[in-house]
């Protein structure tokens, strides 16, 4: 059992992909893919899995559906393949495409709702955010899971993954001011959580 | 300006959104207010901490046999409706070979697959209806031809590398590993056998590809290269 473990959590990034016998760069496994290559995608997947899991995760923390949302958004990937175009990074557009794949469960789950201005905090969600005195060592990793879910979502855009709130807007569906909202909001429960 | 005032400012200070002149008014409130200074000292600190974050986690298990099964089979109906007159190839061998894929990073799953996977051929037989389980390939004969040969030496190189490191390895990782490699190797075989009697069979030779493409990376991972 451990042996197997071993070998399933043993994942890293390659950062030269061996594709028939030569060094490929990304561009020749994505045109391969394009063409229906489907060991080109695996070697995709391969090194971007970790992006991909590690965004899925920070926005939905649970690990479970993290891997189903990593999932999806492969698979979202391999259809839409054809209309990625070779101006921009694959990175870039696999990680938007991601974020979408995300954004949409949590709307579909009710937990995103572009109608919901409502930012004020509820004594739940503070007290959510603050651990129990036994724990004081709050794990940033932890705190930000235990965020609200929209505040959370914002939080990791902007301050983790980089977007802009006018890309968050326009990605989510909320105003560029309900975003900086939001990003306060997650900052200010963050360091309450962090400073405990 | 209030202190609350500031601190809804602190976020677009550290942007650089403000106007010179409010970014000059916070900055000189901080200057002589300890209390909001200590809050921009923690906002910093967050920032700074967010910023050490790994970019990459990895799940726990590999969530590649998964996605490949589902873009194999999203395949079928389309396939299905094309009409194949004539199935060159019994269609449970493409499905063995699929299923390997996906049972390939577990050993007893596999097993049970293969008991399957014989049973499903048995009545296979009795079908007509082929079931295409791979996307075509755009390639040419030729192109699959010299992807082939890479393939082959690339491979032959990293299994002489895990022959090198064997001694080094945890024995029963090295079970594991060789379970895997046997597993894929009868794939292998299989499509193999399947190829000698249709040579032109693209979606075999995609098949073929990607279950080296699966034991190189099986070797890669062992290996670490
Ligand atoms: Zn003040």
């Amino acid at each position: 059992m451990r042996a197997e473990s071993a070998i399933i959590c043993f994942d890293e990034l390659f950062p030269v992909f061996l594709l028939d016998g030569h060094v490929s760069t990304e561009s020749d496994l994505v045109s391969r893919a394009q063409g229906g290559d489907l060991g080109a995608f695996e070697t995709l997947y391969r090194s971007h899995q970790g992006r991909i899991y590690g965004l899925c995760l920070r926005m939905v923390a649970d690990p479970h559906r993290a891997e189903d949302l990593t999932q999806e958004a492969f698979i979202r990937a391999w259809e839409k393949l054809a209309q990625f175009r070779a101006e921009s990074a694959f990175a870039t557009w696999l990680h938007r495409l991601a974020v979408n794949v995300v954004l949409g469960d949590l709307r579909s789950r009710g937990r995103w709702s572009s109608q919901q201005v409502e930012i004020a905090d509820s004594p739940a969600l503070e007290s959510a955010a603050t651990p129990p005195r036994s724990t004081r060592k709050v794990d940033l990793e932890r705190a930000i899971a235990e965020l609200p879910p929209q505040a959370r979502t914002v939080f990791v855009l902007f301050d983790v993954e980089g977007y802009r709130h006018g890309e968050i807007a326009q990605m989510t569906g909320i105003s560029e001011g309900t975003s900086k909202a939001h990003l306060h909001r997650a900052r200010r429960l963050l360091r309450k959580a962090l400073s405990k | 300006m209030s202190c609350d005032r500031i601190r809804d400012l602190l976020d677009d200070l550290l942007a650089g959104e403000l106007a010179s002149e409010v970014s000059q008014e916070v900055q000189e409130h901080l200057g002589r207010c300890l209390s909001c200074r200590r809050e921009f000292k923690e906002l910093q600190e967050l920032l700074q901490q967010t910023a050490e974050l790994p970019t990459e986690i990895f799940p726990e298990r590999d969530l590649w046999p998964e996605i490949e099964m589902r873009i194999a089979s999203a395949r079928w109906p389309a396939e299905q409706e094309r009409a194949r007159p004539e199935p060159s190839r019994p269609w449970w061998l493409y499905l063995a070979a699929a299923v390997l894929a996906l049972a390939v990073f577990s050993v007893p799953l596999s097993r049970w697959w293969i008991g399957q996977s014989a049973n499903e051929a048995q009545q296979a037989r009795s079908q007509t209806q082929p079931v295409v389980l791979v996307a075509e390939t755009t390639g040419s004969e030729a192109d699959i031809a010299r992807s082939q040969d890479g393939v082959l030496h690339a491979r032959k190189d990293l299994l002489e590398m895990l022959e090198r490191r064997r001694d080094e390895m945890d024995p029963e990782v090295l079970v594991v590993v060789e379970e895997n490699m046997r597993l894929l190797d009868e794939a292998i075989g299989q499509l193999h056998l399947a190829l000698e009697e249709d040579p032109g069979n693209r979606r075999l030779h995609l098949l073929l590809a990607t279950r080296y493409q699966q034991e190189m990376n099986l070797v890669k991972r062992v290996i670490r290269v």
